[in-house]
């Protein structure tokens, strides 16, 4: 669960108030679509790098996101180059199929374009602790039962995952193989019991959840606000500032038929 | 003790916190009242405990009183319940929450933020208070279960206890002045035990007045000022924590562990002739008693050489079957559960594993099947490294129950439940038949075989979850808490099972927080302190040392503890163990 990543740092970007980083995601993640040229998009990924950098996002993590994203990123550049239409060839492969430079510079626009995703929203969870999520939704105005539901969520998210582990090591207890490789439908047996238990367990807590919930005064309908308050500072408003600043000549850049290119 | 009692009659002058008339409650579908003809009064600042087996209508009780019985369960009613003059079935469960309050069993259910700040800001914001308002009930509420500066701590980082006090926070947060408790102790370790007692004797001094049900006799003692013992749905006792202690043989006819050093003033008394005002409750108590009859020349305090505690220990050439060799232990979080432990077990012990909650006691026996592989450091089982084969390889010679049976259950059926481990071994269908009928009839589960796992009772439940690993035929037998939450009969049949199967020859290791069972069943202690074994030993080595135990906050049975002050006092050096062996000691030299 990304929300539960949050590492507490005291670094810029956790320093900044919430709706500050959100300005910072959305400048980042517009600029990176508005754009098609390699360099551009070169420097927002440069940009994001830096910013991962700032944070101090541990290194491990990152290795982490990459070594999953590898295989979609090498499968969007090799279908892009080899499909690329009319594209400049750089080497001829048999059958007519020829591997283009402008599909690998569109391979490679859209691969940076994933990356800068994956990587400033990683910085936006993992600077940003989950209660300030929670503020920002209520400043949004999200209604409180949704909310709600995502505070019941978070809170409740580690309590499966921790159940789950034991009901598989129970299960691996009583000699079920779970370490060999299986067909799907091995696997989907195998994990129908575990999911009976979690479910049931789940209904079981559910009712006392209610219960709790209860004797808690709980009711959708109250004017439910968050207990801690976010305050913007000075430099949140600069950073705001230099923000607007850029995506507005980044859109001006766009306009004017900037970066519109591969090339 | 004194000053508890000179309070109980003050409190009959204080007002009514609660009045229950003649409520008899049946569930919806139930054949029988789960709660028969129930008349109570609980004044303002008491502390009741209500005690009983499982299934004797507890829990019921406590979701009765608060009005969350019929709300959330339906049924039947007769009679009454009244909480500060209001009846629980008139009044809107919103206006009845800030005069009482709960806290469940299972305490985690009702922890509703991921922070302990918002969680105990939970119930003052849904009152609609302002901002400045809930920040001082935060406070408060946090101080009075001593949590202050946890704030902004993260719920699934805390310990067992940190939650428990943190549910109680929350309640608190919404005020009420009357809060129940139900078995607030069963699922921590004595530290933490320790900590909620204290937290509840503030809370009493404070004025709220407190109802809990608990197994636990010596933390009732420790805390109620009435007693009432509850069998299939009556009140079949109704006292003074004194007064209800006293009746040992209807205690233990009621399914209540009654105390040790009770009995033992109760024998000395009735051996020695000498009359006995009131019965001792606590081991200071029965120190001064038996220090009396000393002083008076009644009773002489005898030096023997104790035999071993255990006859039937295996005395002959053992082979070694687990060996654990500089064990070291890193979860992926980066949290170091064991730090080089090195253990020996032979075959054909009875191992106890003790510990604070922590201390790695669970982490260490996952790594006897393989769940876990060192970090560092080698476990071998019968010589095979744990590291080269399957859990489910190693499952058919280590044989692992967990704590909660509620995990471990996956079937529809007792019989399909036990039939579950054998398919998984590819056994022929007559072996299967053969084995499931020997397990059914070992731990007494014949005639259930076609229930549902879930229509069982607790200690049934935690029977089948042994029984369906015993049915793989393991040579150890390895159980993590056996007793969490069973009742006094329900821990008695399940180690009694346990000990039957170490005279089959099988090798059995708990790791328990009970050191009354370890006393009565295990051949070995070992003692787990922040993942290093710091004594290891036959239970008589080891529970002499009593100032260490204390230091690990593990504290021995009442018996230990009063032999332990008494060779103290009387400046002799032996430990009892036992009822009978305080008893020989203290009546050899009869005068």
């Amino acid at each position: 669960m990304v929300l539960l990543d949050y590492i507490p740092k005291n670094t810029f970007f956790h320093k900044l108030n919430t709706i500050s980083k959100l300005v910072w995601l959305i400048t980042v993640i517009v600029l990176a679509f508005l754009f098609n040229s390699i360099m551009y998009i070169s420097i927002i990924f440069v940009f994001t790098l830096i910013c991962l950098g700032v944070s101090r996002i541990p290194l491990d993590k990152i290795v982490q996101y990459f070594r999953i994203l590898l295989l979609p990123l090498v499968f969007i550049v090799g279908y892009e180059a080899l499909t690329y239409p009319n594209g400049r060839v750089v080497v001829a492969l048999p059958y007519g199929i020829n591997v283009s430079l402008d599909g690998i510079l569109l391979g490679l626009t859209f691969a940076f374009r994933l990356l800068v995703m994956v990587f400033t929203s990683t910085i936006f969870t993992y600077t940003t602790p989950y209660n300030r999520v929670i503020t920002l939704l209520f400043k949004l105005r999200i209604p409180y039962p949704i909310i709600f539901i995502l505070l019941i969520a978070l809170r409740y998210i580690p309590l499966l995952q921790r159940e789950l582990t034991i009901i598989i090591d129970a299960q691996k207890s009583r000699g079920v193989e779970l370490e060999k490789f299986h067909s799907l439908k091995q696997v989907l047996k195998m994990y129908i019991p575990v999911m009976m238990v979690v479910l049931i367990n789940g209904l079981r807590r559910s009712q006392q959840l209610a219960m709790a919930l209860t004797i808690r005064g709980f009711n959708p309908k109250t004017k439910w606000k968050p207990i801690d308050e976010e305050c913007m500072k000075l430099q949140d408003y600069l950073f705001i500032t230099l923000m607007m600043t850029i995506l507005i000549i980044g859109v001006y850049l766009y306009i004017q038929g900037y970066g519109s290119r591969l090339w | 003790m004194e000053c508890r009692e000179a309070t109980n009659s003050t409190l009959k002058e204080n007002g009514e916190a609660i009045r229950i008339v003649n409520f008899t409650y049946k569930y919806p579908g139930a054949k029988e009242p789960a709660l028969k003809n129930i008349n109570l009064v609980v004044h303002e600042g008491e502390v009741l405990a209500i005690m009983g087996p499982n299934g004797a209508g507890k829990t019921t009780l406590c979701y009765a009183i608060t009005g969350l019985l019929l709300h959330f369960f339906g049924g039947e009613y007769y009679g009454d319940i009244y909480v500060k003059g209001k009846s629980v079935f008139n009044t809107r469960l919103e206006e009845l929450i800030t005069d009482i309050g709960i806290v469940f069993q299972e305490y985690e259910n009702q922890i509703i933020g991921s922070t302990v700040k918002d969680d105990v800001s939970f119930g003052p914001l849904n009152l609609g208070l302002s901002r400045d308002e809930v920040e001082v009930r935060v406070r408060e509420a946090l101080k009075a279960v001593n949590l202050l500066g946890f704030e902004h701590r993260e719920v699934h980082t805390l310990s067992g206890g940190e939650k428990q006090r943190l549910a109680i926070a929350g309640v608190l947060a919404v005020k009420p002045k009357i809060i129940v408790l139900d078995e607030p102790f069963s699922q921590l370790d004595h530290k933490g035990r320790l900590e909620v007692i204290s937290i509840l004797e503030k809370l009493k001094r404070i004025g709220h007045t407190i109802i809990l049900t608990e197994h636990r006799s010596e933390e009732v003692c420790k805390l109620a000022d009435r007693v009432i013992v509850l069998y299939k749905g009556r009140v079949v006792l109704n006292g003074s924590t004194r007064e209800v202690f006293s009746k040992i043989n209807l205690l233990k006819r009621y399914g209540v562990k009654p105390l040790q050093v009770t009995e033992l003033a109760l024998n000395i008394a009735c051996r020695v002739g000498a009359p006995i005002e009131r019965l001792p409750i606590d081991t200071d108590e029965v120190v001064d008693f038996i220090i009396k009859l000393v002083n008076n020349g009644i009773l002489k305090f005898a030096s023997r050489k104790l035999k071993p505690h255990y006859t039937h220990y295996p005395k002959t050439e053992r082979s070694t079957i687990i060996e654990v060799q500089n064990l070291h232990y890193t979860y992926p979080n980066g949290v170091k559960a064991l730090n080089g432990v090195n253990l020996k077990v032979y075959e054909g012990e009875f191992l106890a594993i003790i510990g604070q909650n922590g201390s790695g006691k669970t982490t260490l026996i996952k790594h006897f099947n393989g769940l876990l592989k060192p970090t560092h450091g080698v476990v071998k089982v019968f010589g095979i490294d744990t590291r080269k084969c399957t859990v489910a390889q190693l499952s058919r010679i280590v044989g692992l129950v967990f704590q909660n049976p509620d995990y471990q259950l996956f079937t529809k059926s007792v019989r399909d439940e036990i039939v579950f481990s054998l398919k998984n071994m590819d056994l022929p269908r007559s072996e299967i038949e053969s084995r499931v009928s020997k397990v059914l009839e070992l731990t007494e589960l014949k005639g259930y075989e076609n229930v549902h796992p879930l229509l069982l009772s607790k200690s049934e439940r935690q029977k089948l979850a042994l029984a369906s690993i015993i049915a793989m035929d393991p040579k150890i037998i390895v159980v993590d808490e056996p007793t969490t939450g069973q009742d006094y009969k329900g821990t008695l049949h399940i180690l009694e099972l346990l000990k039957k199967l170490n005279q089959q020859g099988k090798t059995i290791i708990i790791v328990t927080h009970d050191l009354n069972i370890v006393l009565k069943y295990a051949h070995r202690v070992v003692i787990l302190h922040q993942g290093r074994i710091v004594l290891d030993g036959p239970p008589r080595d080891v529970f002499s040392k009593v100032s260490m135990l204390e230091k690990l906050a593990l504290i021995p049975p009442q018996v230990v503890l009063v032999s332990y002050k008494l060779s103290r006092l009387l400046r002799k050096n032996n430990t009892s163990l036992t009822l009978e062996e305080v008893l020989n000691t203290l009546l050899d030299y009869r005068v």
